[in-house]
């Protein structure tokens, strides 16, 4: 009997040695859900760091005494580096804030035209955040002004950007998310270099910060416009439009898009690419790199205002040649804007690493220029399998 | 109920000095030390007949008013008795008169014994004593008769489909309705009376050659060794033989239920049978069979299979529902889903007291809850459990004392308590509730996975007479897998036992 | 100590989850980037013929622990004190293990808590398990094993569904030969985690088919080196070579990145699981090895005193054998593999073989 009071007595006090250290209520943390990095022009303090809370009260709709306010909250302060800030959020933050839930990361143009370098490095060795979170650039403007903009659809900001970039990757194609380590794989790699989404706001004023917004039919909203291209961990270029959404397409990463082409003058056929598919191949001929790229889209006629028979399957073949010289132009464009930037956004280093490593250990010094001079071939295989509902557009008499 | 039942009683050797003491030979000093023993009990009745013809010739019927069934009395003893005493008018000496009498007694079990403590014990059960002056034999009729229910349906572990009888108080019709379903000459009962003061009837069941005699020997060893007064219900006889006495865990099976008795009998068990209670023990019992109802075996193996995964996932579930939400609302926010921990942020913004004072004080007022639903009177019942719901539900979530994820939460872990068909492990389970609370407050996961580790060495250490209470998970058995969790067909079930 | 005895299924469940302990969830062999998952497949290899060493000694005093037939063998005054250096160098283990995973929880989600508490925690469970005997803990292992196999089983199927599986990071294969591998095979990928199968020496008395040693422990050195290969590819694919390199706990940075349909997301309490469970049956392991040898060697009943006092010794020692995490693991890839691990793992078996071999040899000539 005696054992087991002393064991019932120890294990007591063991439990009190604890102190209950981590024990903390949902009520006494701040949760950050969102980070957003900007260049301060102080050289002392080269960081200007904003960070998004969630307000609860502002969350609890629905409940008989109300919420009151915003669901989300902004603090911004300056600071020598990124976990700097956080400590010293504490100034303004009320609770203890806690990144476990951060879900998205906005980084200045101005910082990210002055280099990325090791600004990841915090989130990397942290204990608590996540590093599968995706990364994007503010362009045009301040990831502080970016991460204020309340939308009536969703919830909280940075849900809002979470949701309309994944859209977007879904039906357009222009970009894809990138989380923060594929990141600093891509930063690291010699042979691939960093492609980011770039947003801004569509219709920035006052009121776009407030919850005027949210009772607008019409109200500023977040829009994903470009591509940022970096060289070396800066940002050299911006790619709009079907530039951008060509290097998704070579990289794969398009789940469905709209490919416009003309049939006739002002006329044109739409064809929605609904799988897509791309390999890289490279190879090394007579100590220079070879790089071709074979894409196969499969997709079906979804508009056209020009009159072809489209059931008759050597008209659709003959769309099919046309789309493939389209989406050959467009690429092909997009890899020599790469290549006059050096910057290898494809991955085609990567490809070639693996296919030729020793050619690559002795070469991956100089890639920028051996990619600038490469020779990049191409293969685009377009097959149009229905055309909707209708077979032949109605015609108008 | 006063202490003094259970202490070890002092006047064990008292009885027993007596033993050796016969009677008198004079049938009214008999009856009149057997009232001074008893103490005048009013309901001592006896009746004295004599013989017409020869004035020595007299009987005494004694039996107590209540235990004893008066119509046996009146048919097979005294209209006998008094016919024999009316047509024996020939002189007859004491020892002609004690040969004839077991022919004149027409009970079906008669027997002679000549001491003192017979004689007390044989009325005091309900048999009627005949008494012959001049002779120190007594006649002893059996003529029991207890008073009791009728054979019902079972009030604890009910089913859908199977049989709707369950065990009563008295220990014969225990008894009866187990052989009646055993109709073969292997199945044996031997009788222990235990408690010297109340001198409980014990049986002990087991199918000769199913059952371990090692284990037979030793729990009719250890069922001697109780030394109490008395023995009101099995659970004095289960805290007394069990092998480690300090446990929570329980390590005999008790059931209300026939047939569950006649499956364990079938699979090789001991059955100990208690007089005065319906709940039967049954030794060995190992973990995997508190999770056993009979109605498994009722059903389609799909369904019970379904089922029984059912029940030991609501016994962990019960266990750790509120552990295990503490731990993550207050140590590892980390590890909640965004949009989850969004609206738990929500919940518990107006919320006055700490996290683990609320589970607490929800979890308190639900056994609360449930203790006065078990004593409350039928009347007021609907009344009750409206207040609770009502109070312990909406308004203490609306009036802010309490989130609704944690009324959820103990409502959750309480309603997988009761799915589980023995109350004993159900207990155990609650036991452990509390303390994981308490330890997932202090540390976390990590305390709760560590006391998880505890109580598993624990249950691995335990014994149920010899056997390994874990098995057959921890000392892995192959072939008993067809029976713990899942359930196969009967016929690739029950095929080892049809050499027998 | 003949009356208690562990089952063959038990044995294997003990021996696998002891060999894939800290390996699992730190992936030995890192250095070699990409070829990283040859180093534990060329390691079960070298186990299985390590292995084979023990079964030999075990073969020739089947009811003897290790500090017994040490004593047989190289007589009393050697043999006792090669006997007290292998109980010292148990309980040594045993602290280095119980700091790495201290330290281990505290890197993943105690990031408050002093490591005094998560120790004192970790140190009462293991007592409580010493005290109850080896075979409640062999129990214990049985469940343990099905745990860990649903854990595991379930994270890769969530890495594979969820598409985090990259194969093109395992190539290029061998491009930097063989050299990088052979440097990590040796010293550290022989000795951890197969030869600390030494431990095994001292619990295979407890064997109740003494026959079925030799395959029970192959099959749990295969099967375990077949799981490590397994995860280290995994980890692989999923991370890539670099950051599996970078990382102090791979294992953990893996499991961060599912999140599939932003409902299965924050899987660290499966991670939290693997290590609590696979750091207490090591050291449960180590600690058992101790108390047996002690009482073996020093002719002692296992009292609970004696278990407090081993217990407090390896609680106290795991605080201070190493001022910081990167100290702690340096030392155990620079300083112990060569300084305790090769001697004792290898060499002095390897020469009681080899005498023992050499005794029986004279004997018959001798008589």
């Amino acid at each position: 009997m005696k054992t087991y009071l002393l064991l019932i007595w120890i294990a007591a006090i063991c439990l009190c040695v604890s102190g209950c250290s981590n024990y903390r209520e949902l009520n006494q943390i701040g949760v950050i859900i969102g980070l957003g990095i900007d260049e301060n022009k102080n050289s002392e303090e080269p960081y200007k760091v904003t960070y998004q809370i969630i307000n609860p009260s502002g969350l609890s709709q629905g409940s008989s005494s109300g919420g009151q306010g915003l669901p989300v909250i902004n603090y911004t302060v300056t600071a020598k580096s990124l976990v700097e800030a956080l400590k010293k959020a504490s100034v303004v933050i009320p609770r203890e804030h806690i990144t476990s839930h951060l879900s998205l990361i906005v980084v200045g143009e101005k910082l990210a035209r002055n280099g990325l370098s090791l600004l990841f490095d915090a989130l990397d060795r942290g204990k608590q955040a996540r590093t599968s979170i995706p990364v994007f650039i503010a362009r045009d403007g301040t990831a502080e002004k970016l991460l204020g903009v309340i939308e009536p659809f969703e919830v909280t900001p940075v849900k809002s950007i979470l949701s309309t970039t994944q859209n977007n990757q879904k039906m357009y194609g222009i970009v894809s998310n990138v989380q923060a380590y594929e990141v600093i794989s891509m930063l690291l790699s010699e042979g691939k270099d960093l492609s980011l989404p770039g947003i801004n706001i569509n219709k920035p004023s006052q009121q776009s910060e407030e919850a005027g917004n949210l009772e607008n039919t019409s109200p500023s909203a977040m829009q994903v416009k470009g591509l940022a291209m970096f060289r070396k961990g800066k940002l050299v270029r911006w790619l709009d439009g079907d530039e951008a959404r060509s290097v998704q397409l070579v990289t794969s990463e398009v789940k469905s898009t709209a490919l416009v082409f003309p049939c006739n003058i002002n006329e044109n056929i739409t064809v929605t690419a609904t799988g897509i598919k791309s390999e890289i191949n490279t190879k090394i001929r007579r100590g220079q790199p070879f790089i071709h790229t074979d894409l196969n889209v499969m997709g079906e006629i979804t508009e056209t205002s020009c009159q072809k028979d489209l059931s008759n399957p050597k008209v659709l073949k003959e769309l099919e040649k046309e789309v493939q010289n389209e989406l050959q132009k467009e690429i092909t464009k997009t890899i020599s804007i790469a290549q006059k930037e050096k910057a290898d956004i494809f991955g085609f280093g990567d490809s070639l690493s693996r296919t030729n490593p020793s050619y690559w250990r002795q070469h991956k010094q100089n890639w920028e220029s051996l990619f600038s001079s490469a020779k990049v071939s191409m293969n685009v295989n377009v097959t149009i399998v229905n055309t909707g509902m209708r077979t032949n557009p109605y015609e108008v008499n | 109920m006063r202490q003094r039942y259970l202490l070890k009683s002092p006047n064990k050797e008292k009885t027993t000095a007596c033993s050796a003491t016969p009677l008198y030979d004079d049938v009214n000093k008999n009856i009149e030390r057997l009232l001074n023993e008893l103490g005048n009990s009013s309901d001592v009745s006896f009746r004295m007949v004599e013989s017409p013809y020869q004035n020595t010739l007299k009987a005494a019927v004694i039996h107590l008013d209540g235990l004893a069934d008066e119509n046996i009395i009146n048919e097979n003893i005294m209209t006998p008795l008094i016919q024999w005493l009316k047509e024996s008018n020939q002189v007859v000496t004491v020892e002609k008169t004690e040969e004839q009498i077991p022919q004149i007694l027409t009970v079906s079990q008669l027997t002679i014994k000549e001491n003192w403590h017979e004689f007390v014990s044989a009325v005091l059960t309900g048999d009627t004593v005949v008494l012959m002056n001049g002779s120190s034999k007594i006649f002893i009729g059996n003529t029991k008769k207890l008073q009791s229910r009728a054979v019902t349906e079972p009030t604890s572990q009910t089913v859908v489909r199977g049989p709707k009888d369950s065990f009563t108080e008295n220990l014969r019709t225990n008894t009866s309705l187990i052989r009646a379903r055993i109709q073969d000459s292997n199945l044996r009962l031997d009788s222990m009376k235990i408690g010297s003061v109340t001198h409980t009837d014990i049986g002990i069941m087991y199918i000769q050659g199913n059952a371990d005699e090692r284990i037979v020997e030793e729990i009719k060893e250890r069922l001697k060794e109780i030394k109490v007064d008395g023995v009101l219900e099995s659970n004095y006889i289960e805290e007394f033989i069990r092998d480690d006495r300090t446990t929570i865990f329980p390590l005999l099976l008790n059931t209300e239920r026939p047939d569950a008795v006649v499956g364990n009998l079938l699979e090789g068990r001991i059955a100990i049978i208690v007089q005065g209670t319906p709940f039967v023990l049954i030794a060995p019992a190992i973990f995997s069979q508190f999770f056993q109802s009979p109605e498994d075996y009722y059903q389609n193996y799909y369904i019970a299979s379904f089922l029984r995964i059912l029940r030991f996932g609501s016994f962990f579930l019960s266990m750790y529902a509120s552990a295990i939400y503490l731990a993550l609302i207050t140590h590892h926010q980390g590890l909640i889903p965004n949009t989850l921990m969004v609206s738990l942020m929500a919940q518990r913004e107006r919320v006055p007291f700490p996290a683990i004072v609320e589970m607490l004080v929800m979890e308190l007022a639900f056994e609360m809850l449930r203790e006065a639903g078990i004593r409350m009177p039928r009347a007021i019942g609907p009344a009750v459990s409206i207040v609770g719901a009502l109070i312990l539900g909406q308004a203490a979530v609306e009036a802010g004392f309490v989130s609704a994820a944690v009324v959820i939460i103990v409502a959750i872990s309480a309603i997988s308590n009761f799915t589980l068909p023995s109350t004993s492990i159900v207990n155990a389970a609650r036991g452990f509730r509390f303390i994981l609370i308490i330890v997932s407050a202090f540390i976390g996961l990590y305390g709760i996975l560590l006391m998880t580790l505890c109580i598993c060495l624990h249950i691995s250490s335990l014994r149920s007479f010899g056997v390994p209470y874990f098995s057959p998970f921890a000392p892995f058995d192959f072939k008993e897998q067809k029976d713990t969790l899942v359930r196969f067909s009967l016929p690739s079930l029950l095929k080892k036992h049809q050499n027998k | 100590m003949t009356k208690i005895k562990i089952d063959g299924f038990q044995l294997f469940c003990m021996m696998f989850i002891f060999i894939l302990g800290s390996t699992l969830l730190l992936d030995i062999g890192k250095a070699a980037k990409q070829d990283a998952w040859i180093v534990p497949f060329l390691a079960t290899i070298f186990g299985c013929a390590l292995y084979l060493v023990y079964i030999s000694l075990y073969k020739r005093y089947p009811n003897m622990p290790l500090t017994g037939y040490l004593i047989k063998i190289w007589g009393k005054y050697v043999g006792s004190a090669i006997s007290f250096c292998y109980i010292i160098y148990f309980v040594y283990i045993a602290s280095r293990v119980l700091r790495d995973f201290e330290e281990l929880l505290i890197s993943s989600s105690y990031y408050v808590t002093s490591i005094i508490t998560l120790g004192i925690c970790m140190t009462f469970v293991l007592i409580y398990s010493i005290h109850l005997g080896i075979e409640a803990f062999a129990r214990v292992t049985c469940l343990c094993f099905v745990v860990i196999l649903l854990t595991l089983f379930i994270l890769n199927v969530l890495y594979v569904v969820g598409g985090y599986i990259k194969v093109e990071n395992l190539q290029p294969v061998l491009a930097n030969g063989w050299g990088n591998i052979g440097k990590e095979l040796v010293p550290l990928g022989i000795t951890v985690p197969f030869g600390e199968l030494i431990t095994f020496t001292m619990l295979l008395p407890y064997l109740n088919k003494k026959s079925q040693a030799a395959t029970i422990g192959l099959s749990a050195i295969i099967i375990g080196g077949i799981v490590l290969t397994i995860n280290s590819i995994i980890l692989l694919c999923v991370l890539g070579p670099e950051t599996v390199l970078r990382s102090s706990f791979p294992a953990l940075t893996a499991v961060s990145y599912i999140n599939i349909a932003s409902f299965i997301q924050r899987l660290d309490t499966f991670i939290l699981i693997l290590m609590v469970i696979l750091g207490f049956v090591k050291i449960s392991i180590y600690f058992f090895c101790a108390v047996i040898g002690a009482t073996d060697l020093f002719r002692m009943k296992p009292s609970v005193t004696n278990i407090y006092l081993i217990g407090g010794v390896i609680f106290f020692s795991s605080l201070m054998i190493a001022p910081s995490y990167q100290a702690h693991i340096n030392e155990g890839l620079k300083v112990v593999p060569y300084l305790l691990h090769l001697p004792f793992h290898i060499a002095i078996p390897i020469l009681l073989l080899i005498t023992a071999y050499i005794k029986q040899k004279i004997k018959p000539t001798l008589s």
